[in-house]
């Protein structure tokens, strides 16, 4: 629902059309870098993040995880990024319509096809989600807060996570060939984390990384790096 | 999914009420019996509280009202075979009873599953050293500390580590017999306690982190793993305070993100670690200045504070930890706040929520008023506000203390230096005096720095106090108005500072459309549509409460749990509100006690969690329009408002206002007994000292004295001369006293209660209940038999009798309890209560006859003759039930342990059996009085006792006693050919009183107190070492005959056949 604060109704037709046409458009430009960054270079592993408006505290779980961290603006090439050799590939979080986010999309389907180890968290799990033909969908109020419960579907686990999304990965639309679900939302059943098929590549919808928020699910960084370091192949929690 | 395997479980209740472990436990046993009932499950129940729901007969299949002591309880798995034991919701007395059970292979032996927790868990949550080595495994951080047996070691260890220390005695509640140690003689003392207190001699020394702020987490775990946290929650008081004595406030309010997370975090591996399955509490120490923490405890069950818990966010912690007791997880059990989601999820609070405990410092005028780790409360208040201020404005009101805002005027007559010094005491002003301090320009950061109370609690002090001053200054516009009702401030209070009346300010509200609303209490902060009707009142603009238009009566319930006034009231509130859903009315109750049953949101069809005061109420009736209003279940809570609701134009359901008045009033009340022809002790109202004496020396002392309108007695003393009235009116005069003090003639019988129900025409008494004790002796602190077994035929005929004329001149409709004194073969009314009583449950239970339910109905319109139980007198029951009070004077330093016409329980237990002598056995073992049948006594009375206590003092000789005593009553008794050993002094040498005490060689002590409440006498110092060292004291000649009866046969706890109340 769009709504606008004025002061004066003598022109309420133009106002409800306004209203009406107004759409955000091209929002992860507006907050993505301009230029690429790297956070702690020289370390033996390297994670590229693509920006698509992330909070910092992704580069801080994956600093602390002991990698390096090359930050990229959302529409780079997925072949510059392919070409710094990364050892895993970081989708962040961002705002608005997955479906406006086209260029973002084609660059990870080329990703998609690479061994690289992927984690998506949010915008970036809805990204995947739409490079592989699944569809997103707009939820009525939107998941907000720092209490939502998910369930892990492979262990049957539930965990608390902070989640701040309004689009969500439609569960029809998710190939069983390409991938499976890996967390639902308790409260309401809606997707919320997907793992790819022979592939290293997993993404959730909620905020791992949380900050503000509980900590339940921030084993899955560890679970991203150890693929990064290629010491495990992608198995349940721990 | 259920464990298919569980069809008959046995649940412990935690028994009476004491500081410590007071009515949440009959919250949470009542939802825990509810849902295994619901589940179909067969339940079995023990518990020796007559007083609580728990024990309701639609509670449990089975129900045994016995004492909680190993013994019992195996007769009851032997009898009764149940497959499994709840103990995770019985407090920490069924939790203890559980694990002995466990560790001595009783329920092995009997193939009986302990649900929830493993005995493994319990064990490293309750054990002071197993706790210590789990935390270090997992790398938690806890306080240096050291468990030791001795105080030698205690001493060790302190000079190893540095004073201050705190002392932590093992498997005790509430803290009992702790304390901080400042200097090693405070240590030896503490510690030597603590041993004692011990149920195995086993104390923590610690490393003193007073001044950090103390944090709770409840969390909760199923067996599948899945936790989370219900809410966290925040003390006003730093650590040093014990956490029941502080003010508490929920969610955390001074937390960043960072030390949340960090807290919440170590909860969930605390819980995980411990493999709880169920409700736990974690308490935290956070250093204020750094990200360092450390775990207090652990509470492997459900809680005081998971009751509060509970009723701060909506989330029914007691009902969760039950289902997941018997199988089901987290995401299997449905939120019913929404009827949509599961109860995996962490609740949101868009409120804020502020409890105060309720101290019984009133009623114990030499008591020590100091807090410390050691609880002193017996109750709490609880209030929700949309800020922090109006939350803290409403507890304090709820308190029931005459005191409305954070001005406490006694503070007003200290200086600034005064003032200053007090801010270094931790008492139970202590807000008050923070409030006063700001008054007096003391700055915040001094007061932080003495007190070590957080900078936003002290702000938010300084916020309200600011407020009072614009409202002293400035013109009452409408902006200061609006302001004034958000931050809490009551029409009255905003009256005294603004100097104009109440009535004006309503007015003005009115004028300027200032009006309470109320708000949701929904678990998700409206994220999912709420079914729950639970709500709390604020000055925002919406009110998300909506009127239905069905018939609706409001239940003012009773508030907090005090001497006086307990669980019993809750336990008619509830059964009041049942009836009314039974008859097709929507209940709404009004309450502010987070740990009853009344509070619990899918009790009654709507609850309004508000201060029990005129306009708190007034602004309920305004959105509800009720069509009547109960005041006769609440206690004298209730009772108080019945003026305002009246004036509101609420209809009283039930007797009138005014025939209530009738009883109250003391001419009234005269005039309508010598119509009836009914005797009562003489007396007179006076208002000052010198009209008192003159009335005393009317009537001749000894004389009662005491104030009207009060519940248990308080301020109720018997004076002997013209001194002690003149301290006891001036007593009693401290506080401004609307009504007369009576002063009534002494008259030293037989005393007999008797509860009944009256619908005008007619009247039903469940049974007469005799006390022990005679008059003088507060009945609430009796032991009370039913039925009445040493009375004379023509005298309950009297009763019978008197009962219906005076009910009917009073015209009551619903209930009344009378309380009459036998005295030189006449029968005379001391008092009429036209309201529900403290003998109400426990006499509704032992006849099986519903009194409340009745009532109710009579009070709807019904008539006696048509609701199945007859008239006139109820018959007789097979059984002899005794109720004997519990005392909770061990946690009280200092107070008086003697009985008098003030009430000083805080609870009760009941004793069931076919023979007298069976019944008070029963009661003696379940009240804790170690029922030695020999061993020493210690006799001191004063002299006009000396010759009745010579039958008793040969009774006890001649069963072969050792009998000490001291000079005047050894010489005494000597005369009289029975053997003592004489003792002289107090204190010094190796057969000093105090020595023979703390050396557990007296098994009993009988001291008669000599008149005066001073604390110096050594009869005082007798009693309170006697409390501290757990030996029983009697203090009136005819409890020590009951004891003797229940000791005379040579009957042990094993030969006492166990009761099903369900079957009398």
């Amino acid at each position: 629902m769009k709504g606008k604060l004025v002061s004066d109704v003598s022109n309420l037709d133009e106002i409800i059309e306004e209203i009406k046409s107004y759409k955000i458009e091209n929002a992860v430009d507006t907050v993505t870098r301009k230029r690429e960054v790297t956070y702690g270079s020289g370390r033996a592993k390297q994670v590229a993040l693509i920006d698509y408006g992330t909070k910092d505290n992704i580069i801080n779980s994956l600093l602390k995880r002991g990698v390096s961290v090359a930050v990229y603006p959302a529409k780079t090439d997925a072949s510059m990024i392919l070409a710094s050799r990364p050892d895993g590939i970081m989708l962040s979080n961002g705002p608005g319509d997955p479906e406006d986010c086209q260029e973002e999309i084609e660059n990870l389907k080329k990703i998609y096809k690479t061994n690289i180890p992927v984690f998506g968290i949010c915008l970036g799990h809805q990204l995947m989600a739409l490079a592989n033909g699944f569809k997103t969908g707009k939820l009525k109020y939107g998941h907000r807060g720092a209490n939502h419960p998910v369930k892990d579907m492979e262990t049957g686990n539930v965990y608390i996570t902070s989640q701040n999304h309004g689009y969500y990965v439609l569960e029809d639309s998710i190939n069983p060939e390409i991938a499976e679900i890996s967390f639902v939302n308790l409260n309401d059943n809606t997707v919320e984390g997907i793992r790819y098929k022979d592939k290293n590549i997993f993404t959730v919808q909620f905020h791992p990384e949380s900050c503000p928020g509980p900590e339940d699910t921030a084993y899955l960084f560890d679970e991203f790096i150890d693929l990064v370091k290629g010491e495990n192949e992608i198995q349940g929690k721990h | 999914m259920r464990d298919s395997r569980i069809k008959k479980v046995l649940v412990i209740g935690s028994g009476p009420i004491i500081i410590g472990q007071a009515a949440e436990f009959d919250y949470a046993g009542t939802q825990a019996c509810r849902e295994l009932k619901k589940e179909g499950l067969e339940v079995v129940l023990i518990n020796s509280n007559p007083a609580t729901i728990m024990t309701d007969k639609n509670m449990a299949d089975k129900i045994y009202i016995e004492p909680l002591t190993v013994a019992t309880v195996k007769k009851v798995i032997e009898e009764e075979r149940p497959d499994s034991i709840l103990p995770n919701l019985g407090g920490q007395t069924g939790l203890n009873l559980a694990m002995e059970l466990a560790e001595s292979g009783f329920l092995e032996k009997y193939h009986v599953r302990l649900l929830g927790t493993g005995v493994d868990g319990i064990r490293n949550a309750e054990d002071r050293q197993c706790f210590k080595d789990m935390m270090e495994k997992i790398g938690e951080p806890v306080v240096a500390s050291k468990v030791v047996h001795t105080v030698e070691d205690a001493v060790a260890f302190a000079e190893e580590i540095g004073l201050p220390v705190i002392i932590r005695p093992a498997y005790t509640l509430g803290g009992t017999g702790g304390g901080i140690a400042y200097t090693m003689d405070d240590l030896v003392e503490i510690a030597g306690s603590g041993i004692r207190m011990s149920r195995v001699s086993e104390i923590l020394v610690e490393k003193c982190i007073s001044g950090w702020k103390e944090i709770e987490y409840e969390v909760i775990r199923d067996s599948a793993g899945n936790c989370i946290t219900v809410c966290n929650m925040e003390n006003v008081d730093p650590v040093g305070i014990h956490t029941g004595d502080s003010i508490v406030i929920a969610p955390s309010q001074t937390l960043s993100n960072r030390e949340y997370q960090m807290l919440r975090t170590s909860s969930l591996k605390i819980i995980s670690s411990l493999g709880i399955e169920g409700g736990c509490n974690v308490q935290f120490a956070l250093n204020p200045n750094s990200f360092e923490y450390a775990v207090i405890e652990v509470n492997p069950r459900v809680s005081r504070s998971s009751a509060l818990a509970s009723k701060a966010t909506g989330y029914p912690i007691a009902k969760v930890a039950t289902k997941i007791a018997i199988g089901y997880r987290l995401d299997e059990i449905l939120n019913e706040v929404t009827g949509k989601t599961y109860s995996c999820f962490e609740p949101v609070l868009d409120y804020v929520v502020v409890k105060i405990p309720k101290w019984p410092f009133k009623k114990f005028l030499t008591a020590d008023k100091t807090l410390g780790t050691q609880m002193k409360a017996t109750g709490e208040v609880m209030a929700i506000g949309p800020n922090m201020e109006m939350a803290l404005m409403k507890a304090i009101r709820s308190l029931e203390e005459n005191v409305d805002s954070l001005i406490l005027p006694v503070l007003r007559d200290l200086t600034k230096d005064e003032i200053r010094e007090r801010l270094y005491k931790k008492d139970n002003e202590r807000i008050f005096v923070v409030a006063e301090a700001i008054r007096r320009g003391i700055s915040i950061e001094e007061i932080c720095k003495i007190t070590t109370i957080d900078k936003f609690f002290v702000g938010v002090i300084s916020h309200l106090v600011s407020i009072e001053k614009e409202l002293e200054e400035n013109n009452l516009d409408q902006e200061l108005l609006l302001k004034a009702k958000k931050y809490g401030f009551t029409d009255k209070v905003i009256s005294d500072l603004t100097h104009k009346t109440e009535d004006k300010i309503k007015e003005l509200r009115a004028e300027y459309g200032i009006k309470a609303n109320f708000k949701l209490v929904d678990t998700c902060s409206s994220e999912f549509e709420a079914k729950t009707p639970y709500y709390y009142s604020s000055y925002d603009e919406e009110n998300e409460s909506l009127r239905t238009d069905r018939p609706k009566i409001m239940v003012l319930g009773s508030g907090p749990i005090r001497i006086g006034q307990g669980i019993e009231f809750d336990y008619a509130s509830v059964h009041g509100v049942w009836a009314l859903k039974k008859k097709g009315y929507e209940a709404i109750i009004v309450n502010n006690n987070p740990e009853t049953v009344s509070t619990d949101f899918d009790i009654s069809d709507k609850l309004y969690f508000e201060p029990l005061t005129p306009e708190d109420v007034e602004n309920i009736v305004e959105v509800e329009k009720p069509d009547g209003a109960i005041v006769q279940f609440g206690g004298q809570t209730a009772i108080k408002l019945t003026e305002s609701l009246d004036k509101m134009g609420v209809k009283i359901i039930g007797t009138s206002p005014r025939n209530m008045d009738r009883a109250e009033d003391r001419e009234e009340f005269d005039k309508a007994l010598s119509k009836c022809g009914i005797l009562r002790p003489q007396g007179g109202t006076i208002f000052t000292v010198q009209e008192a004496k003159e009335v005393a020396n009317r009537l001749g002392y000894p004389v009662l004295v005491r104030p009207s309108y009060v519940l248990g007695g308080q301020g109720m003393a018997i004076a002997y001369d013209d001194q002690e009235i003149e301290d006891y009116v001036n007593e009693i005069n401290k506080v401004a006293q609307e009504h007369p003090i009576l002063v009534d003639k002494y008259m030293m019988g037989k005393e007999l209660e008797v509860d009944a129900i009256c619908d005008g025409e007619d009247i039903l008494i469940p049974g007469i209940m005799e006390h022990l004790e005679r008059a003088g002796i507060h009945s609430g602190d009796s032991i009370s038999v039913y039925p009445a077994l040493h009375i004379e035929r023509r005298h309950i005929e009297t009763i019978i009798d008197y009962t219906e004329k005076i009910a009917k001149e009073l015209q009551i409709v619903g209930v009344l309890n009378i309380q009459f004194i036998i005295c030189q073969g006449a029968v005379y009314i001391i008092e009429v209560n036209p309201r529900s009583s403290r003998t109400v449950p426990y006499i509704s239970k032992v006849t099986n006859l519903p009194m409340i339910d009745l009532a109710t109905q009579v009070m709807l319109g019904k008539k006696l003759k048509d609701l199945g139980y007859g008239i006139g007198l109820y018959r007789k029951s097979n059984y002899v039930c005794v109720k004997m009070p519990i005392f909770s004077f061990e946690k009280i330093k200092n107070a008086d342990t003697s009985l008098g016409p003030e009430m000083k329980s805080t609870g009760e237990v009941l004793g069931v059996a076919r023979k007298f002598s069976d019944s008070l056995l029963k009661a003696f073992i379940a009240s804790g009085t170690n029922v030695s049948k020999s061993g020493n006594i210690l006799i001191t009375v004063r002299d006009k006792d000396k010759i009745e206590m010579l039958p008793i003092a040969q009774k006890f000789y001649l069963k072969g006693f050792g009998i000490y005593a001291t000079s005047g009553t050894a010489k005494f008794l000597e005369d009289n050919g029975i053997h003592v050993t004489k003792l002289d002094k107090l204190w010094e040498g190796q057969n000093s009183i105090i020595d023979l005490i703390e050396n557990g060689k007296i098994n009993f002590v009988i001291n008669t107190p000599t008149k005066g409440k001073q604390a110096n006498r050594d009869g005082f110092k007798i009693r309170r070492m006697a409390t501290e060292c757990k030996i029983p004291c009697f203090t009136s000649l005819d409890t020590v005959n009951a004891l003797y009866e229940a000791i005379e046969d040579e009957i042990s706890e094993e030969d006492l056949e166990i009761v099903d109340i369900t079957e009398i």
